[in-house]
């Protein structure tokens, strides 16, 4: 029996084989009308295209972007707070009732812009608190700067009034 | 700038595209129709994944880096096109593509549009039925649609070598089925 050689059969054969459709046909002008039903289908496709500018991917990733960054700054805002309020209430009353050399020795567990937040705190409530101090001694020194005045020319009129009479 | 590059850059070109779209499906039309058809054998079918094919071609142009020619890229959107619809199809995995193939005759010869001989349907019967999907495929795309090994490899993604394997083993199996049945 010859051996079967599909590279080497005679172009009657491969007419045959139908190389290029093997038996398989198709419509009458299939490729004509197919094309013309492609571009159509094209078509349309390109004029859905221009899309809302909301609904455009890059508007999408811009809003995500927003919304991450405003999430990650309102994490971290409350996180400030947080910390400073913590300061002020617990860390803050303790340094603040330590020694200066306990302030020294809790400073070193402290980190620095913790720090510098206290001594800012520190600095303006001292200040506040010696401003109405001074402010409260100079009423007083005014006070009774007044009332020591009008005693000593109540006396001096007093004692002038006494004089007059008696002289 | 190469003939190929030049006529990637009008497919890509807004003002251009459409008519450069008309081009290359006057070049790649009728190959890519042949090479859908003989994976899911029915002329509807392949008409679908035909239309399905170039529309994706159309939309995604944009992102055709050059790694390959734009031919090998286009027959592996064909391919992928293909596979998908019989997939839809058959609601089966790729894998099981194999499983699908007792159907292929069944579909031939209820194909409106086959008008095969006795040795047609031998011979689509040896490589449907004696070939494991992997032949089939890279025996169709080298025998049928004149893509050179470096192509189908490109295409499937598949080592080169083991393509030449298939590709001869396939060619073997054939040659003896139809020496066993016919009088050549």
């Amino acid at each position: 029996m010859k051996k079967f050689n599909l590279h080497k059969i005679n172009k009657e054969e491969l007419t045959k084989l139908h190389k290029n459709d093997l038996g398989m046909d198709i419509p009458k002008d299939y490729f004509k009308t197919s094309k013309s039903k492609i571009m159509e289908k094209v078509a349309i496709t390109q004029k859905e295209k221009p899309r809302v500018f909301y609904l455009r991917p890059s508007f999408g990733y811009l809003m995500a972007a927003s919304i991450i960054i405003l999430i990650a700054l309102s994490i971290v805002f409350k996180y400030n707070i947080k910390t400073k309020n913590n300061l002020n209430d617990a860390d803050v009353e303790n340094l603040a009732n330590a020694n200066d050399e306990d302030i020294l020795i809790n400073s070193l567990f402290v980190s620095d812009e913790e720090m510098s937040n206290f001594l800012d705190n520190y600095l303006v409530n001292n200040l506040v608190e010696n401003v109405e101090v001074m402010e409260k001694e100079f009423d007083n020194i005014f006070l009774n700067s007044i009332i020591e005045s009008d005693s000593l020319i109540d006396n001096y009129i007093d004692d002038s009034f006494v004089e007059n009479i008696i002289l | 700038m190469s003939t190929e590059a030049n006529f990637i850059q009008q497919l890509t070109n807004p003002k251009t595209k459409e008519k450069a779209f008309l081009e290359l499906l006057n070049r790649y039309q009728k190959r890519l129709y042949w090479y859908i058809r003989k994976i899911v054998v029915t002329h509807e079918n392949a008409d679908d994944a035909l239309q399905n094919t170039f529309i994706r071609i159309f939309n995604k142009i944009e992102t055709f880096k050059g790694n390959s020619l734009l031919t090998t890229w286009m027959f592996r959107i064909a391919h992928n096109e293909a596979l998908r619809l019989l997939e839809k199809q058959n609601k089966t995995h790729l894998a099981s593509l194999d499983e699908i193939q007792p159907q292929y005759l069944k579909d031939l010869t209820q194909d409106n549009y086959f008008n095969g001989d006795e040795l047609n349907l031998k011979f689509h019967q040896i490589i449907n039925t004696k070939l494991t999907n992997k032949q089939r495929i890279v025996f169709n795309m080298k025998y049928f649609d004149d893509l050179s090994f470096r192509e189908i490899a490109d295409i499937l993604e598949i080592n080169e070598n083991t393509l030449k394997s298939s590709y001869y083993s396939a060619v073997k199996i054939i040659e003896d089925e139809i020496t066993a049945q016919t009088n050549f």
